[in-house]
C-alpha cells in the first residue's frame, strides 16, 4: 500500500509516519510525505498511490478546496486535522475517516480498517467530485443512479441521463456512498431509492428500470434480494 | 472647501446679514416711536409745573397747561391731567378701579373727586416717597360709563427725571389678578432656570467640559436673577428709589447674559483666539452702555450684539467643522425673538428654549458618550478573546501537542525545553492579554517564544533579529506577534531556515516599525486579502493608537521576503 501523507509540520508529519509503520508492519506498503501542497500535486500526477492522510489546515490554505481537489482521486482520503468541528462536512466529501490530533493508535487502525474490511464510512457522502480537465466537477450523491466498474475506474450514470468517469474504483466507492447503493450485479451497483421495476427476460436473465429509463443488469446471486423490494 | 460647502457658506452669510439690518431696522423703528405713541392711550393729555387744588376739576381751562414733559430735575410739585374712557359694562359684584404708577408721591383725582394718594405731596419731610404701583377702586358714583377726567398731582422731589405716568382703568379684579397670571408663568420659566444652574453647576467639576457647565450654569443663573428682579414689581410694592436700583441691576445683569451668550459658545466650540473676540464683543458693549439713551434700549442692544456674535460663532463652527450644530443654531435663533417682538418677558422665552435645547443637547451627548463607551468596553474585551483564542484555538493547540508527543518519543531534553517554552508563552499571553498596551520587550519575548516553539514544531530554523529598538516602547499587544505568524503562514523557508528583522524609525512627526519576513511566497498568485490576523492589527492599532493616527502596509520585497510596515503619528493625524 502506497501511503501518502500531506501535512505542514514536521512533527505531526512525524507522529503520522510513525503510526502508519505501525500499522501497516510486516505487510506491504510505502509512505511519502509532503509539507507542502504543490509537492503533493506533483506526487501524485507521478505516482499511484492508494491512501492521502490529509490536513485540512496546511499553510493558510483552504482545505477543503484541496479535499475537493483530491475526492476526484482514485485513493482513498482520510483527514488528519485539528478541526474536529469540520469532520461532518469532510464526510460530505467522500472521505473514509476522519482522525483528530493528537492522535492515538486505536483510532488510526480503525481508519485503516475500513480500507481493508467490506466496511462503509461512518457518515456517507454527500457529494462525489468528478475529475475533469479544468475544473472538477462535483454531483450530489441523488443524481448519482447506477455505478459501473470499468477497470480501477467507474462509471457513473446519473440523473439527467449523461454518464460520467469517476477515478475510484466500485468498490471504493461503495464504502464511501451512503447504505441506499446496493450491488446488483458484479461490476453494477445502483441507488435503490430510484428502481422502478424489474424486467425479467428468457433463461432467467433479470434487469433494474430505473426512474430516469436506465436499465441495469441483476446479477443472478443478487436477484433474490431485489425482488424483496418489489413485494 | 467643496462647492456644496461654499453655497452653504454664502447662504448662511447672506442670511446673517439680512438678519442683523432687518433686527436694526426694528430696533430704531421701536426706539424712534414717541413714548405717548408706543405707550398708554392719553386723551387730552396736559402738564403742568407747579401746585393749584382747582386744577382738579374738570372745567378748569386746560390751555395753561403743557402739552410735553418738561426737562428740569427736581421739579418738586407738577400736575397731569387726562381723560380715560370706560366702556365695559361691569357685573353687579364688580367695580372700577385704576392702577396708577408715577414715578414719586401723588393724588389721585377723580372727574374732580379726591380718591387716594400713594404718599405725601404736600412738601415737607418724606414728601415725594411714595409706592411706584398703586390701586384704586373708583366708587360706583363716579364711575359711570363714557370719558371722565383724570387728574394727578404729582412730587418728583428728589427724583432726577419726571416720567409720563402709567393709568389705566379696568374692573378692580382683573386689574389686579393679571399680574398674577404673569407671574405664574414666569415663575415657571424661573423653575427651569433654576434648575439648570443647579444641574450644571453640580456637573461641572466632574465634567470634561468645566468651563462649558460653569459658563452654562451661570448664564442660567443671570436669567434667573433677571427674571427675578424684572417681575418683582408683581409682588412687592416698592418705592422710586428701590425702582432705580432695580432698573440698574436689571441693566446689568442683562450685561450679564448678553457676555455669557456668546463666552459660553466661545468654550462650546473651542475657539482659539477667545481673548480677541471677548474683547471686540466688550468694547462694543461699553458703547451700547455709553450710548443709548434708555435702560431699555441698552437692553436692547446688549442682547443685540449678543445675539448676533453667538450666532456668528455657530455659524462659523457650521461652516468649519461641516458638523451638524443645526440643533444649536436654532437655539441661538430662539433668543433673536425679543429683537423683533416686544421685549421683555420674549427675551425670557427665547433663552429659556435656547437654554432646554442646549440641556438637550448636553443630554444627548452623554448618551452618545456612554454608548461609545460600552462600544469600546465591549470591543477590548472582543480584543482580549481574540489574542487568547489564537493560542487556544485547535490548530496551534493540536498540533503543539501532537509535536509534543513526538518530541517526546524521540529527545527527552528536547521535550522539556519544549514545554518550557510553551508555559513561558502561555504566561505571557496571559499577562498581556487584557491590556492595551504592552512594553516592547515583553512582545519581543512573546514572538521569541512562539518562534522557538514553531521551530520545535516545523524543524526550521526562526530567527528574530532586532535593530535599534527601544525595549521600554508602549505597544500593542501580539501585534508583532501576528506579523509574525502571517510570515509563517505565507511564506515558505529556504533550507530550513527563515529569518525575521524587526526594525525601528523615528522623526519628528511619526515612529515606524518594519517587520521583514525572509522566505519564498506561497502563494503568489493569491490576492491577499484581509484575514483574521490583519483585522486583528488594525483592532489593536486603532485601540491604542486611535483611528487615522496609523497606517498599516505590508509589501512583497523581490525576491524572497515581505515588508510589514507600522507608522504612528506622533502628534495628529498623518
Amino acid at each position: 500500500m502506497k501511503v501518502l501523507i500531506l501535512e505542514d509540520e514536521a512533527r505531526v508529519a512525524n507522529q503520522l509516519k510513525k503510526l502508519v509503520e505501525t500499522i501497516l508492519k510486516g505487510g506491504d506498503y510505502a509512505i511519502r510525505v509532503c509539507f507542502e501542497l504543490e509537492d503533493a500535486i506533483s506526487l501524485i500526477d507521478q505516482e499511484q498511490i492508494d491512501l492521502l492522510l490529509l490536513d485540512l489546515n496546511l499553510n493558510g490554505e483552504d482545505g477543503f478546496e484541496i479535499l475537493k481537489r483530491f475526492s476526484a482521486e482514485s485513493f482513498h482520503t482520510i483527514i488528519t486535522s485539528s478541526y474536529k468541528n469540520k469532520a461532518i462536512e469532510a464526510f460530505e466529501y467522500g472521505v473514509l475517516d476522519f482522525v483528530p490530533k493528537p492522535f492515538e493508535l486505536e483510532r488510526m487502525k480503525k481508519a485503516f480498517s475500513r480500507i481493508e474490511k467490506n466496511q462503509v464510512a461512518k457518515n456517507p457522502a454527500r457529494y462525489l467530485v468528478l475529475k475533469k480537465s479544468l475544473f472538477n466537477q462535483v454531483v450530489a450523491i441523488e443524481e448519482v443512479y447506477f455505478i459501473e466498474a470499468q477497470g480501477h475506474h467507474s462509471i457513473l450514470g446519473l440523473k439527467n441521463g449523461r454518464k460520467e468517469t469517476h477515478h475510484k474504483s466500485l468498490g471504493k466507492l461503495l464504502k464511501i456512498l451512503p447504505h441506499h447503493f446496493k450491488q446488483v450485479h458484479r461490476s453494477f451497483a445502483v441507488n435503490t431509492q430510484v428502481m422502478e421495476q424489474i424486467n425479467s427476460f428468457e433463461g432467467s436473465k433479470y434487469e433494474l428500470l430505473l426512474r430516469n429509463g436506465f436499465k441495469v443488469p441483476i446479477g443472478r446471486k443478487f436477484y433474490s434480494t431485489f425482488k424483496e423490494y418489489f413485494i | 472647501m467643496n462647492s456644496l460647502s461654499k453655497i452653504n457658506t454664502i447662504w448662511l452669510i447672506l442670511f446673517y446679514i439680512s438678519f442683523l439690518i432687518l433686527a436694526l431696522y426694528n430696533g430704531f423703528n421701536y426706539f424712534n416711536k414717541s413714548v405717548i405713541e408706543s405707550g398708554f392711550d392719553y386723551i387730552d393729555f396736559k402738564v403742568k409745573i407747579g401746585d393749584d387744588e382747582s386744577w382738579r376739576w374738570s372745567d378748569f381751562q386746560a390751555d395753561s397747561l403743557l402739552i410735553s414733559l418738561p426737562k428740569e430735575k427736581g421739579v418738586d410739585l407738577w400736575w397731569i391731567r387726562t381723560k380715560i374712557n370706560l366702556d365695559k359694562t361691569l357685573g353687579p359684584n364688580e367695580k372700577y378701579g385704576l392702577k396708577v404708577s408715577t414715578s414719586g408721591a401723588h393724588d389721585l383725582y377723580f372727574n374732580g373727586h379726591y380718591i387716594g394718594s400713594n404718599g405725601i405731596t404736600t412738601g415737607g419731610p418724606g414728601s415725594g416717597i411714595a409706592k411706584i404701583y398703586q390701586f384704586y377702586v373708583i366708587p360706583d358714583s363716579l364711575a359711570t360709563i363714557g370719558v371722565h377726567q383724570i387728574a394727578l398731582r404729582i412730587s418728583s422731589k428728589g427724583i432726577y427725571k419726571l416720567h409720563y405716568p402709567e393709568i389705566l382703568p379696568d374692573e378692580y379684579g382683573n386689574l389686579t389678578r393679571k399680574p398674577l397670571i404673569l407671574a405664574l408663568f414666569i415663575h415657571f420659566l424661573a423653575g427651569i432656570f433654576l434648575f439648570l444652574f443647579l444641574y450644571f453647576i453640580i456637573q461641572a467639576p466632574s465634567s470634561e467640559t468645566k468651563r462649558q457647565f460653569l459658563t452654562f450654569s451661570f448664564l442660567c443663573l443671570g436669567l434667573l436673577l433677571l427674571l427675578v428682579f424684572e417681575y418683582l414689581k408683581f409682588y412687592y410694592q416698592y418705592s422710586y428709589t428701590f425702582h432705580v436700583f432695580r432698573v440698574e441691576l436689571i441693566s446689568y445683569l442683562t450685561l450679564f447674559v448678553a457676555i455669557l451668550l456668546p463666552i459660553y459658545l466661545l468654550f462650546h466650540y473651542n475657539f482659539s483666539k477667545k481673548r480677541w473676540l471677548i474683547l471686540i464683543g466688550l468694547i462694543l458693549l461699553a458703547f451700547a452702555f455709553v450710548l443709548s439713551p434708555g435702560y431699555d434700549e441698552r437692553a436692547y442692544y446688549f442682547i443685540f450684539i449678543s445675539f448676533f456674535s453667538a450666532l456668528a460663532i455657530v455659524g462659523r463652527a457650521i461652516i468649519l467643522e461641516k458638523e451638524r450644530h443645526y440643533l444649536i443654531f436654532t437655539g441661538v435663533l430662539c433668543c433673536s425673538i425679543c429683537l423683533f417682538i416686544y421685549f421683555d418677558l420674549t427675551l425670557f422665552l427665547g433663552f429659556g428654549i435656547f437654554s432646554l435645547i442646549i440641556t438637550f443637547h448636553y443630554l444627548n451627548e452623554s448618551i452618545q458618550e456612554k454608548k461609545e463607551y460600552q462600544a469600546s468596553l465591549l470591543k477590548a474585551k472582543r480584543l482580549e478573546v481574540e489574542l487568547l483564542k489564537m493560542k487556544l484555538q485547535p490548530h496551534f493547540l493540536m498540533n503543539t501537542l501532537t509535536s509534543l508527543i513526538d518530541i517526546i518519543e524521540g529527545d527527552r531534553h528536547q521535550a522539556k525545553a519544549f514545554v518550557i517554552s510553551l508555559s513561558k508563552l502561555f504566561d505571557i499571553i496571559n499577562e498581556i492579554s487584557s491590556n492595551v498596551s504592552i512594553p516592547l520587550s515583553k512582545e519581543l519575548d512573546l514572538c521569541k517564544e512562539h518562534l522557538k516553539i514553531m521551530s520545535y514544531r516545523k524543524n526550521v530554523q526562526y530567527s528574530l533579529i532586532t535593530k535599534s529598538l527601544n525595549p521600554s516602547e508602549q505597544i500593542p499587544p501580539a501585534v508583532l506577534l501576528t506579523i509574525l505568524e502571517n510570515g509563517l503562514v505565507h511564506n515558505k523557508p529556504i533550507d530550513h531556515k527563515m529569518e525575521f528583522i524587526v526594525d525601528f524609525e523615528e522623526t519628528d512627526t511619526f515612529k515606524k516599525y518594519i517587520v521583514f519576513s525572509s522566505g519564498k511566497t506561497r502563494h503568489l498568485n493569491k490576492e491577499i486579502e484581509d484575514g483574521i490576523g490583519n483585522r486583528y492589527i488594525k483592532a489593536r492599532l486603532n485601540e491604542f493608537y486611535q483611528e487615522g493616527n496609523w497606517e498599516f502596509i505590508t509589501q512583497k520585497e523581490e525576491p524572497d521576503g515581505w515588508f510589514t510596515k507600522i507608522k504612528i503619528a506622533k502628534n495628529g493625524a498623518l
